[in-house]
């Protein structure tokens, strides 16, 4: 018989077997049959696909390819693989759950309500930071009667102008580096004026509004 | 891997069925019925009641044991209960506390 | 390159948003939300909304209530508070993730 592997720091139910009952330990466990009631580890349980596990556990690491039933918490991390299946609430810093597995409960990894909720809007200012050089330049040469409002339409849309002359000013939105427009939070569109009014150096620009070719 | 070993660390406190070898390392409580082989090695610490075909102990049982076939304690074995089986081996050096039953 | 609607940087939309094409959040959505197809939420998006769409793939931020019919993925830049339900659910490694999952389970028949 194979009573005598002396790997000794794994321990593995087989698949007949049944164990009814709260189960601890200092070692990893491979559950290939069925467990009910606790599991309680510093160690990582491993439920294989045969596996069956109707408890309350607590462990380290959790690695679920069979089914569970009860809920998890791990100080560690939680996965579910492909052939993973489970109800309960997972509690661990790190879930992972790959596509095939299917859960159904809550996920909690604590921190998460750490993250603000909304993000500091560091974004928006980068998109409108490139622009300040033309800024006077472009102000100066804006005459207000310029451009029709086509052109509005194009800075929004970010369509690079067809023909050579709007396509500079399109883009262009430069704020007058003068301060009172200085437009951190709005978008470029929102001051076509100066736009149309822009002689060159619009092509640049136009990225910005482009961003999201990748 | 088709055995079922529990660990020298695990503690298992309830019942435990199947069909196929168990190898205890680490310690159990409760209940233990199988229709296989029981292996309580040096380590393992069992204080159930156990129903198997075989009993082979190393470690320490506390606790009734039937037997279908046969039990064996084997010299470091310790053992406090009654055992039940057609097929009773204790070894020298055994320590044994309880009542022997061979009856079919 | 997106192709659908795209709510770039610097856009905040607060409202309803319905269609049937697919949507590229690179900006602030707030409200509800019901699409027929696809939502990608890049890192610097950010979504508030309840929403009800054919698959969802977070980088960025949402929270809310998500209804997809096919898939919502979170990947490891994601921060997602959220109820989700949907037949697949994926969360990778580094997603941050708080709320209740519902997706179908078959379970044996004893549990």
């Amino acid at each position: 018989m194979a009573t005598r592997h002396d790997d000794d720091s794994a321990t593995v139910i087989g698949e007949s077997m049944l164990i009814q009952g709260n189960l601890q330990g200092d070692e990893d466990l491979h559950v290939l049959g069925r467990v009910d009631g606790s599991i309680e580890l510093q160690r990582t349980l491993v439920v294989a696909e045969s596996g069956i596990v109707k408890a309350e556990v607590t462990v380290k690491n959790a690695i679920i390819s069979g089914v569970v039933v009860g809920n998890v918490h791990a100080s560690e991390a939680v996965e579910l693989t492909r052939e993973g299946r489970m109800v309960g609430d997972i509690n661990a810093p790190r879930v992972i759950i790959v596509d095939g597995a299917s859960f159904r409960g809550n996920v909690d990894m604590g921190d998460v309500e750490n993250m603000p909720a909304r993000p500091p809007r560091t974004e928006r200012p980068r998109v409108s930071a490139p622009a300040p050089a033309p800024a006077t330049r472009s102000r100066a040469s804006a005459p207000p009667a310029a451009a029709p409002k086509s052109e509005d339409a194009d800075a929004t849309v970010e369509v690079p102008a067809p023909d050579a002359g709007t396509a500079k000013t399109k883009v262009q939105i430069k704020p007058p580096s003068g301060g009172g427009s200085s437009p951190k939070k709005k978008p470029a569109f929102l001051d076509p004026p100066k736009a149309r009014g822009l002689p060159k150096k619009g092509k640049k620009k136009r990225s910005r509004v482009v961003v999201k070719r990748k | 891997m088709a055995n079922t070993v529990i660990g020298s660390t695990i503690v298992i406190d309830g019942e435990i069925s199947g069909d196929e070898d168990l190898v205890v390392r680490g310690t159990i409580k409760g209940r233990i019925g199988l229709s296989a082989s029981l292996y309580v090695e040096n380590s393992g610490s069992v204080e159930a009641d156990i129903e198997t075909e075989n009993v082979e102990i190393s470690g320490s049982v506390t606790g009734n044991i039937r037997s279908s076939d046969k039990v064996e304690l084997k010299s470091d074995g310790r053992m406090t209960g009654d055992i039940k089986a057609p097929r009773i081996l204790i070894a020298d050096g055994a320590v044994f506390k309880g009542n022997v039953d061979m009856d079919r | 390159m997106a192709e659908g609607c795209v709510i770039g940087r610097g856009i905040q939309v607060k409202g309803n948003l319905t269609g049937g094409e697919d949507l590229t959040v690179e900006g602030s959505v707030e409200g509800h939300v019901t699409l027929k197809n696809h939502i990608t939420v890049l890192e610097s998006g950010e979504m508030q909304a309840d929403i009800s769409t054919h698959s969802l793939e977070a980088h960025g931020r949402v929270s809310g209530q998500i209804d997809a019919q096919d898939l919502v993925s979170l990947s490891a830049q994601a921060h997602v508070v959220a109820d989700i339900r949907a037949p697949r659910v994926v969360i990778e490694d580094g997603a941050r993730f708080k709320g209740r999952i519902e997706m179908d389970v078959e379970l044996p028949p004893d549990l």
